[in-house]
């Protein structure tokens, strides 16, 4: 590391996530530590002690300088950001990191220019690994097993979605979810799978059925203060850029995908017959469950200005280019 | 250097009778104003003001005041006092010991150290005071009686600790049993100690007979009741934590109604208390978190580890370290915020020692609730200070100094032998 | 006509607290009953606790005002007599003052951030900001108490 120059500008990260999980340890620290190396130390990230702000509130923090820096997802704000819950809905993401790239690529031809981050610097938006069904006792092979089953979700359009066939859905931090689980406040959640072995409540969960491309995934967003980004150098903004977009999305995507992977095969060791695939009447069902939350986020999409249609499009085909460029 | 500033600042207000949550709320303000300039600082100011009111967590302080509160009017905090001095109470300091029983007993299930202390104090400081206590031994013992429950599961501040350390709250409730049962021992040793050794007043209470020893006792089904269905439920995993405060206040109005002993008049009582209690402790709360930001935004935390990574010291060095600053900040703070701002701080560099973080969690939790009878800011204190508006606050403190020799040996102890909390898990 | 007119809104407010203090202990005990008893859950239950506790903090404010019930320390009273009493009090008094102003004030701006942002609650569905304008407005009312209330000041003893 070198040495800290005397003009340091120092950036404050709003660190409300475990700051030991890997994605913060091995993901945003580590990029972290390249801003500091490609600034040649004028430019410093310091995560804060405490959350400075609850999750709730990243964007807006960052957008009147509470803090210099944050990440998080988007879907803790439900409503605010419309356009981001196209990559939320069901079935479209395989690899994170292919499809992180794609979803940045998205972002910069259609959603920023219609305005989405205006108050703040993007410096990447990417998605996470898709989310399974991990049930206590009871497992879910076929719709019908969601007739008053309570389920954790982590966005709104999963659970308006199974409401719709049945289903209880119950909100609550991630970090209350190890006490739902034992003391049966829910049958079960939707994950993704390193999300369960990373907030260690994977002994609670004895059935897994595993979505193909997610039940849902979360869109995730990597944000700086305009002021702050003003007051760095040109030259120091374009060595920030060169490691952040598109390259700080596959770097968040990939990660993921790559501790997803990883807990995959442990969960799938643990559980031997009980990790199942879901088979197409499932599929076809949580389609049909989805319907009615995709037309209405269509409408709400469409009033942002964005031709949401062609922007769908343009990342589906992004994601399959990526895929066979790899 | 600002750091100094802020926190002269605010004994400086304390001192001046400005009210905790004002204090540490323009303190907090004025110095985050003066790093980030108005707009953020007063941001932080509606964030605080909005998310934290506005969410699930907090609500375990109303329900658990609430649930309290209905107990102290329904007379069974009273019939624990009676049946625990039945049976020692003839003894010299027996009401002490009475007192400190029954405030281990009672803030079991009540969770709150402050329900705790505003309830003993109006149970347990008349019979002292008739039967000729010192002020400070009767007051002392009651302040300090009030903090076992702050340990004693199921307990709030190991529910906070669980949450921001993903430790499992199940297991911390049942390493704080242990513990919790040698403060009540230490307790009762320092009131033997007032009495015998440096022969303070404390008059004999009146001898019970055997019949209406077993009657007193008799009379303990209730309170059985209540401790079963609030620990029995979190312990067989039919609600949280935080549920069963809601559970313990519907139960507590049952409990009342069954035995008679139900007037709408002592409901509304409750209600109204609890109100009284719940906005000024969250108002406090408020106040401490926007001073907690200006700690964290002032980056004293990075300061503290790298100054405590600088000295390489061993575990057990870097956690006198850390209690000699739990020590010092709990002169000042409130404990809820002191958790807040420290425990984030400290758990990965014990964590990354390899300490258990079970064990850390209860000598955290042991040292916030040395703060809550501490000088000058000792929460515990003013509560029972707000009812017995006649003693001295200064004779309530000089009381709480044998306990609190109490408190710190249990400290050493817990520091010294991990078994004392780990034995059962 | 004026103190009657505080009186009301104190009676309001104190009837306000207590009814929603005891919804709050119903919802979550209902919320208990029904998965223990029946196995379902309201899925809403997290965020109807959390406006409730807003509620009860906003409107019990009032009160707290109007009573000088905020804790304080209160170690060197006596050192404060006289026009140094009066001083003290005003002092406190003034920080309080600006100190609940500026929480009404950014509670209207985070109600107006809220209300751009168009956040909504998961389960209940309406949007944020209704129940920020509410707290809001009950922390007006309990500013109004406040200012209305005279300067807290140790009763002097004899
Ligand atoms: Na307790
Ligand atoms: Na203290």
């Amino acid at each position: 590391v070198p040495a800290a120059a005397t003009d340091t500008l120092v950036l404050r990260y709003n660190q409300w996530f475990p700051s030991q999980h890997w994605s913060q340890k091995d993901g945003l620290h580590k990029y972290f530590d390249e801003i500091e190396a490609v600034t040649e130390g004028r430019v410093r990230v310091r995560p804060s002690a405490k959350p400075i702000v609850p999750p709730t509130k990243n964007y807006q923090a960052v957008s009147n300088g509470i803090v210099d820096l944050a990440w998080g997802p988007h879907g803790y704000t439900p409503g605010a950001f419309p356009l981001s819950e196209m990559v939320e809905f069901p079935f479209s993401v395989y690899d994170a990191g292919i499809s992180s790239v794609a979803y940045h690529r998205t972002f910069d031809k259609f959603f920023k220019p219609a305005g989405m981050h205006d108050d703040v610097v993007t410096l990447a938006v990417h998605v996470t690994s898709g989310g399974n069904l991990h049930m206590k006792d009871k497992p879910i092979l076929k719709i019908e097993d969601f007739e008053n089953a309570k389920i954790r979700v982590q966005t709104s359009v999963v659970a308006e979605a199974i409401q719709g066939i049945g289903a209880v859905p119950i909100s609550g931090s991630l970090n209350e979810l190890r006490e739902f689980l034992s003391r049966g406040i829910v049958d079960g959640t939707s994950l993704s799978d390193e999300l369960l072995t990373g907030f260690k409540v994977d002994s609670y969960i004895d059935h897994i059925t595993q979505i193909p491309g997610g039940l849902y995934s979360s869109s995730a967003f990597v944000l700086m203060n305009k002021n702050k980004w003003n007051k760095i150098s040109p030259v120091d903004q374009k060595a920030i850029m060169s490691i952040s977009g598109e390259k700080l999305a596959y770097r968040m995507g990939s990660l993921w995908h790559k501790n997803d992977l990883i807990a995959r095969k442990l969960l799938q060791d643990r559980l031997g017959k009980n990790y199942k695939v879901a088979d197409e009447a499932l599929i076809k069902g949580l389609e049909e469950a989805f319907f009615n939350g995709r037309v209405a986020w269509l409408d709400k999409a469409k009033a942002t200005g964005v031709d949401i249609a062609e922007a769908n499009a343009f990342y589906e085909e992004q994601t399959n280019q990526i895929t066979q460029q790899q | 250097m600002e750091m100094v500033i802020a926190f002269v600042a605010l004994l400086a207000l304390l001192f001046l009778r400005v009210p905790i949550a004002v204090a540490t709320g323009v303190v907090g303000l004025v110095g985050l104003a003066w790093f980030q300039g108005w707009s953020p600082a007063l941001g932080q100011l509606g964030i605080i003001a909005s998310e934290t009111v506005l969410s699930y967590e907090f609500a375990v302080i109303p329900l658990f005041i609430l649930m309290g509160n209905i107990i102290s009017r329904s007379g069974l905090a009273e019939e624990l006092y009676v049946a625990t001095n039945a049976l020692i109470g003839h003894y010299r300091g027996g009401l002490a010991i009475t007192t400190i029983a029954a405030s281990g007993g009672f803030s079991t299930f009540c969770g709150s150290s402050f329900a705790t202390a505003a309830t003993m104090s109006r149970i347990a400081y008349p019979p002292m005071k008739k039967f000729g206590y010192s002020d400070s031994l009767a007051t002392g013992s009651i302040a300090a009686g009030g903090t076992l429950g702050i340990l004693i599961p199921p307990s709030i501040a190991l529910v906070f600790y669980g949450i921001m350390t993903e430790t499992d709250i199940g297991q911390l409730f049942v390493a704080g049993v242990l513990p919790g049962i040698l403060g009540v021992c230490l307790y009762v040793c320092a009131v033997l100690y007032v009495v015998h050794i440096r022969g303070e007043k404390s008059g004999l209470g009146k001898k019970a007979s055997i019949k209406e020893r077993f009657a007193a006792i008799g009379q303990l089904w209730a309170f059985s009741l209540l401790v079963l269905l609030v620990l029995g439920g979190i312990y067989m995993g039919f609600f949280t934590p935080t549920e069963s405060a809601g559970v313990g206040a519907v139960g507590a109005i049952a409990v009342t109604l069954i035995r008679g002993k139900f007037k709408w008049s002592s409901l509304t009582g409750a209600l109204e208390e609890t109100a009284y209690t719940t906005v000024s402790l969250i108002a406090i709360l408020i106040g401490s978190l926007v001073f907690a930001n200006l700690v964290n935004i002032s980056d004293l935390p990075y300061h503290i580890v790298n100054w405590i990574n600088s000295m390489d010291l061993s575990l057990l060095g870097v956690l006198v370290v850390i209690l000699l600053i739990y020590f010092l900040l709990g002169a000042i703070l409130e404990s809820m915020s002191m958790m807040l701002l420290t425990v984030p701080v400290f758990y990965p560099i014990v964590a990354e020692m390899g300490m258990d973080l079970v064990w850390f969690g209860i000598i955290v939790v042991v040292a916030t609730e040395i703060s809550l009878i501490t000088p000058p800011v000792g929460l515990n204190v003013f509560v029972l200070k707000s009812v017995i508006s006649d003693v001295d606050i200064r004779t309530i403190f000089r009381g709480v100094m044998p306990f609190l020799v109490a408190d710190l040996l249990r400290l050493a102890l817990i520091v010294l032998f991990p078994i004392i909390s780990l034995a059962l898990i | 006509m004026k103190y009657s007119l505080l009186s009301l809104i104190e009676l309001l407010c104190s009837k306000i607290t207590m009814i929603v203090l005891s919804l709050m202990a119903a919802v979550t005990f209902i919320d208990v009953c029904c998965r223990v008893f029946f196995e379902t859950s309201l899925g809403f239950t997290y965020e109807l606790v959390g406006i409730f506790l807003a509620v009860v903090f906003y409107a019990g404010l009032f009160n707290v005002h109007r009573k000088n019930k905020h804790i304080r320390i209160d170690l060197f009273d006596k050192f404060y007599k006289g026009r140094l009493n009066t001083l003290v009090s005003w002092f406190g008094y003034v920080l309080e003052v600006a100190f609940f102003s500026a929480v009404v004030y950014m509670l209207f701006k985070q109600m107006e951030d809220t209300r751009m942002f168009q956040e909504r609650f998961m389960f209940l569905g309406f949007a944020k900001w209704y129940i920020l304008l509410a707290m809001g407005v009950l922390a007006s009312v309990a500013l109004i108490g406040l200012v209305c209330t005279s300067p807290y000041a140790e009763k002097e003893k004899g």
